[in-house]
């Protein structure tokens, strides 16, 4: 797997969008070198995973600890019912693998903690937050902020999702603190305790591989934040700029 | 006049704070934690709210984080 060129089996396998002006044979190199950090191979985690890697992003790193279970299939498109009990990154690694055997896929089977972050968030060119839970999202959003790295957040309860991205590369623009800050009387609503519709994580998730692309084709540098309501498909789009008082970016 | 907090109309008073009516709405809807405030589709930092003053026709849309993924 060279870095500079594409084979005459990756021109095939890619030759749909290297066709597109906004990919072409540079933006495909371009993949070809990135590294993605996913953070979560739950429901919005297996769908941007399985785009990133149809698209021959290079490297990616699943980062998540749980193991596979009947109620994720319902949402969790990577994992198959023979996958029961297995842990998730090795699962997500057999599916992904098997759909392009022309990237590096790296599995880190454990949770994302101020331990492990450093070396996971500075390696990584963009980081994608797909986790189910506040503390891990401003962990990622404080390493994120620190070493400077694009992070592309999404997440998505009952029938509503929200998009965010954040590109850390230009100091103090705004980060996902500047727009919710913590709270301790934060209720916990995550999939499990309030449920959520299985095609809605598909869309963010595909939102967020998206975006992704987009930065590393370059035709994405903005901060943004979108909710999209799966019931009446309105899709808001809501400018930000830092919050001066934000203790992570300011 | 009038203005609409998350789609819904809301008549209030003139001139009066995002900060008023955020506190106002909050009660009224039980909102606990943290949320964010958009006005006209720009979010508002927590520090301006006070100085927001409101005019006619004002979309307001407040939102609470999903953890969800």
């Amino acid at each position: 797997m060279s870095n500079t060129s594409l084979s005459e089996k990756e021109q095939l396998r890619y030759s749909r969008q290297l066709m597109l002006k906004e990919v072409g044979f540079d933006g495909q190199k371009k993949l070809k070198k990135a590294k993605v950090l996913i953070i979560g191979v739950g429901g919005l985690g297996c769908p941007a995973a399985l785009y990133l890697a149809a698209s021959g992003i290079g490297e990616l790193t699943l980062v998540d600890a749980d193991k596979v279970e009947l109620t994720n299939l319902q949402r969790q498109i990577l994992y198959k019912i023979n996958y029961l009990g297995q842990a998730k990154t090795l699962a997500a690694k057999k599916s992904l693998a098997s759909l392009n055997n022309e990237i590096k896929i790296n599995t880190v089977n454990e949770k994302l903690t101020e331990i492990n972050a450093s070396a996971l968030i500075t390696n990584a060119d963009i980081v994608l937050d797909c986790s189910d839970n506040f503390t891990t999202r401003y962990l990622v959003n404080r390493y994120c902020v620190r070493y400077q790295k694009i992070l592309i957040s999404a997440a998505a309860i009952a029938t509503k999702g929200q998009l965010m991205v954040f590109d850390n590369r230009q100091e103090g623009e705004g980060c996902y603190q500047c727009i919710f800050e913590p709270s301790t009387h934060q209720e916990s609503l995550n999939c499990e305790t309030s449920g959520v519709y299985g095609p809605l994580l598909g869309v963010m998730g595909s939102m967020q591989a998206i975006q992704t692309l987009n930065y590393i084709l370059g035709h994405m540098h903005l901060n943004q934040f979108i909710s999209f309501d799966a019931l009446t498909f309105e899709q808001q789009k809501i400018s930000f700029s830092a919050n001066p008082d934000c203790c992570i970016c300011q | 006049m009038n203005i609409s907090i998350n789609a819904q109309e809301f008549q209030i008073k003139e001139s009066i704070s995002l900060a008023d009516v955020l506190i106002d709405y909050s009660l009224k809807k039980h909102i606990k934690g943290s949320f964010a405030v958009a006005l006209n589709s720009k979010f508002i930092a927590k520090g301006h709210y006070a100085k927001t003053i409101l005019n006619a026709g004002d979309k307001i849309d407040i939102m609470s984080p999903i953890a969800g993924g």
